[in-house]
């Protein structure tokens, strides 16, 4: 893995959650195991009362990997006691990255925003994509 | 050839392609759109227009007690890769909801044949007792209310 093109700015600081997390926790892989060349793989984990992710994106010949971030966690109006959702947002510097997720049916929906700091010819883009447990 | 910064392979242009530099067209999502579920609790419409570079979003909260509009918001267009020019979503950030109400709101949406998906995160103010919601709702382009 590197993180010689993609180094996010230091983790944000999220609030403790009262929220069950357990079904966000574990290590999750793209549906498309990177064929999109976006997200490869998110992994979630619990420290303190806190959600944390780490996401690697699709690299050549590596995986980008942009650290650990804190994650915002939300409820569902509907279930309100358990997690259902998280958003992080990872700075690029040339790039920043809105990364929105939810968990249904043993698959986690995420979202990404990605807005360009500076003209470089690329547009803003939106993506979804779709993740499943990595067994074992 | 300057080396172009990169967080996934999908940052990347391919070839010679790049976005004409004029803007992103904006069709598919400035209108007025009416959420599905007349019983929602949530964002029961949401009008979108545009102006210059900028998209601008009039967000009306269904009650109870009443509907509650919020002060128009600023969002970002969004094309469906780096080498498009069609807005196929927008992401916003109410921050605060408006000038009486302490909310934080993220609000990221997305058009797919002809229906708005948003998802919308809601923040209360640190030490209230209300849990952070997440929500995800459908709209319809209206034909008869005014942009």
């Amino acid at each position: 893995m590197t993180t010689e093109e993609a180094s996010p700015s230091p983790a944000s600081s999220e609030a403790i959650t009262s929220l069950d997390i357990s079904d966000l926790i574990g290590s999750w892989l793209n549906t498309d195991r990177g064929s999109s060349g976006g997200i490869l793989k998110l992994v979630a984990g619990e420290e303190a009362g806190r959600l944390k992710v780490r996401v690697f994106g699709v690299g050549k010949p590596e995986a980008y990997d942009w650290g650990e971030q804190a994650a915002a966690v939300y409820a569902n109006p509907s279930v309100p006691g358990k997690a259902y959702g998280f958003e992080v947002t990872y700075h690029f510097g040339f790039l920043t990255t809105h990364l929105s997720a939810y968990h249904k049916q043993g698959i986690l929906v995420m979202t990404t925003s990605n807005l360009f700091t500076a003209p470089s010819g690329r547009a803003d883009y939106w993506t979804r994509e779709f993740f499943h447990r990595e067994e074992g | 050839m300057k080396r172009l910064e990169v967080s996934r392979e999908r940052d990347r242009l391919e070839g010679d392609r790049s976005p004409s530099g004029l803007g992103m067209d904006t069709a598919l999502l400035v209108g007025t759109w009416v959420n599905f579920d007349p019983m929602t609790t949530g964002i029961a419409r949401v009008a979108i227009r545009r102006r210059g570079e900028t998209l601008l979003l009039r967000v009306v909260e269904a009650g109870p007690p009443a509907p509650r509009p919020w002060p128009e918001a600023a969002a970002r267009a969004l094309a469906a890769a780096v080498d498009g020019d069609q807005a196929v979503g927008f992401v916003a950030h109410c921050d605060p909801v408006g000038p009486s109400d302490s909310r934080r709101a993220a609000l990221y949406g997305y058009v797919n044949r002809g229906l708005l998906t948003i998802d919308s995160h809601v923040r209360f103010p640190p030490g209230s007792r209300e849990i952070d919601l997440m929500a995800r709702a459908h709209y319809y382009r209206s034909v008869s209310a005014p942009d």
